[in-house]
């Protein structure tokens, strides 16, 4: 009886939940059909595919993502590198300055992105450099290593270390028993932590908005482009991105379920 | 076995090795010659563990040298050493399957694919883990995990093998079997086996010579009968199972005659009396004594009078409590041979052979 009464409540809770979070992304999906030229992409005029039928129409919207997508690639890759080191020789190692490194770790995420931005920008002008693309990579490598090494050494505590000495004694020198059992144990970690980098790089606004010069991003484009109305087509790449994004996350939890079926299956 | 004039399989020479705040391990000396089943037993934290790991090239020693079959081995790289070990908590690798764990070191060593194929699966036959082959190393039981790390270990033909613990995860019946496999196994391949333990029973059961080792230091060596029967010190007769111990006054060196403090006689082996003077300490395991009522007459040279506090019958034999004049509790074994049995409160006479005792320093 108690079930029945109170049984819809945990439902409905979930849903609203669920259209708290999902209305603004529905919102950008719908309007990506809406039948508009120019101006504000607020008001709904009509359903249309025209847009996602030439995604290509604004050129700075393509050479923004572009932008974008290289700078994440390029500062996910380096901090990842870095960050999987950094981790590795904070977990195995006591030297001196290891307890500093891992409160300096934890600056960049403690740090508001405002005053990192400015900070750096006041470096770079110290420093006499020029502003550009270089500047936002490096940037973003800074507060990816963080988040990097975060994520890395979560994976290596709790790793067993008599695996590496397994290895040694099994006639692996030092880069063969990383290569063959440390870099295949911590590569779940390794892969989180450049894809978490990756989507924090393309996604930052402020930090690069101080240290871009002329350079423009994609979130650059299109916070300039909201005052004056944001093109259709932004919200067609947005769309393009969310889906890909999803399907993405589908495809691996059908590949780690299917693998963890497989491990059962004695 | 004379190690003298053979080359032996493992030689520490005054090896040391002191970590920031202890030193785990002193000055030792050991020679292990081919082909032994040697054990290292010890309580935890006797550097029994730390001297195999020093051997395998996992810890450098502060002094000294470790040679193997003769050749200064101390500095090299574990992957230099023609060693291998079966670690404690196996160390399989998660990610590779049966065959490629067993594989793994012959394929460092770039041995050619048919040659790995042949020696894995002869391995994974002798451990009768052929029907593994393909599984992941979560999928086996603790035992077969055990003997996928002594099939990976004893594939690339090592020349000592070294065993940490390697029977201590597993269950009290699984143990024995294995005990009985490993050395069936170290027979079938005849190499050197150095095998690292606290467990006692163990250590006696597989081992042609057992080191004892406490506090850094090896406090006797030689084969299972002669250390449990001669113990030497009292940590290793405490350790090597129950004994009880008195403290006697020598009256007559050359027949090997002692007082007790209540000048009760008893006798020991007078070649076990060199050295020691005025007071000894000897002792007697419990299973040597035997136990008769108080009015027996036919009595070996050793006897002593008392009371039983304690019996517990546990089948195959029955433990009595002795409470002696002038010593205090005794433990005795009695076999169940007859069916007369003491009950706590009856009085008895304890009585054994001289041969039987042994003196500790």
């Amino acid at each position: 009886m108690r079930r029945s009464r109170s049984g819809w409540v945990l439902p409905a809770y979930m849903w609203l939940v669920l259209i708290y979070l999902f209305l603004p992304v529905f919102v950008v999906i719908a309007f990506s059909f809406n039948d508009i030229n120019r101006g504000f992409n607020v008001v709904w005029q009509g359903f249309t595919i025209r847009h996602w039928l030439d995604p290509f129409r604004v050129p700075d919207i393509v050479e923004s993502l572009g932008t974008s997508l290289v700078i994440a690639f390029l500062s996910a890759a380096v901090a990842t590198v870095l960050g999987t080191l950094i981790a590795l020789a904070l977990v195995r190692y006591r030297f001196r300055g290891r307890s500093t490194t891992n409160v300096f770790l934890f600056l960049p995420m403690a740090t508001p992105e405002v005053v990192l931005g400015s900070s750096l920008l006041a470096l770079f002008i110290t420093l006499r450099v020029a502003t550009g693309f270089w500047t936002i990579v490096i940037a973003h490598i800074l507060f990816n290593i963080s988040y990097a090494v975060v994520t890395v050494r979560a994976r290596i505590t709790g790793f067993d270390r008599h695996l590496e000495e397994a290895a040694m004694d099994l006639y692996s020198d030092e880069w063969n028993t990383f290569r063959r059992v440390t870099l295949p144990m911590i590569l779940p970690g390794v892969l989180a932590a450049f894809m978490l980098g990756f989507a924090l790089s393309f996604d930052d606004f402020i930090i690069t908005n101080f240290n871009s010069g002329t350079v423009q991003t994609w979130p650059m484009y299109v916070w300039g482009a909201s005052r004056r109305g944001i093109p259709p087509q932004v919200n067609v790449w947005a769309t393009a991105i969310f889906i890909l994004t999803t399907v993405a996350m589908f495809v691996n939890l059908r590949i780690q379920g299917r693998r963890a079926a497989r491990s059962a299956d004695v | 076995m004379d190690t003298r004039t053979d080359i032996p399989a493992v030689e520490l020479d005054g090896v040391t090795k002191e970590f920031a705040d202890f030193t785990a391990v002193y000055e030792l000396n050991l020679a292990i010659g081919e082909n032994t089943f040697f054990a290292l037993l010890g309580p935890s934290g006797c550097g029994k563990t730390t001297t195999l790991r020093m051997i395998g090239g996992f810890e450098d020693p502060t002094t000294g040298v470790i040679r193997l079959h003769g050749e200064d081995v101390t500095g090299q790289k574990p992957y230099q050493r023609p060693v291998n070990t079966v670690f404690q908590s196996y160390a399989l690798f998660p990610h590779l399957t049966i065959f490629e764990n067993v594989a793994f070191g012959l394929r460092r060593r770039g041995v050619e694919d048919a040659e790995v194929k042949r020696r894995v699966n002869e391995m994974l036959e002798l451990v009768q883990l052929t029907p593994f082959i393909k599984r992941k190393p979560k999928q086996l039981s603790g035992g077969q995990q055990q003997r996928v790390a002594l099939a990976r270990a004893l594939v690339n033909h090592p020349r000592v093998l070294l065993l940490d613990e390697p029977l201590g995860a597993l269950d009290l019946k699984l143990r024995k079997e294995m005990q009985i496999e490993l050395k069936r196994i170290q027979q079938e391949v005849g190499i050197t086996f150095i095998h690292v333990t606290h467990d006692q029973e163990e250590a006696m059961t597989m081992a042609d010579v057992i080191a004892v080792m406490h506090q850094g230091r090896i406090e006797r060596m030689g084969e299972p009968t002669e250390i449990y029967e001669d113990p030497r010190t009292a940590f290793v007769a405490g350790f090597l199972g129950a004994s009880n111990m008195m403290s006697v006054t020598v009256v007559d060196r050359g027949s090997g005659a002692v007082a007790l403090n209540g000048g009760t006689r008893l006798h020991i082996d007078p070649s076990k009396l060199d050295g020691g003077d005025g007071t000894v300490r000897v002792g007697v395991r419990p299973e040597k004594l035997r136990i008769y009522p108080i009015d027996e007459v036919s009595l070996p040279p050793n006897v002593l009078q008392g009371t039983v506090t304690d019996a517990s019958f546990i089948g195959v034999s029955t433990h009595y409590l002795v409470e002696a004049d002038h010593i205090g509790e005794i433990a005795v074994v009695a076999q169940n041979l007859d069916d007369h049995h003491h009950r706590p409160g009856d009085p008895v006479k304890v009585g054994w052979l001289p041969q039987h005792c042994f003196v500790v320093a």
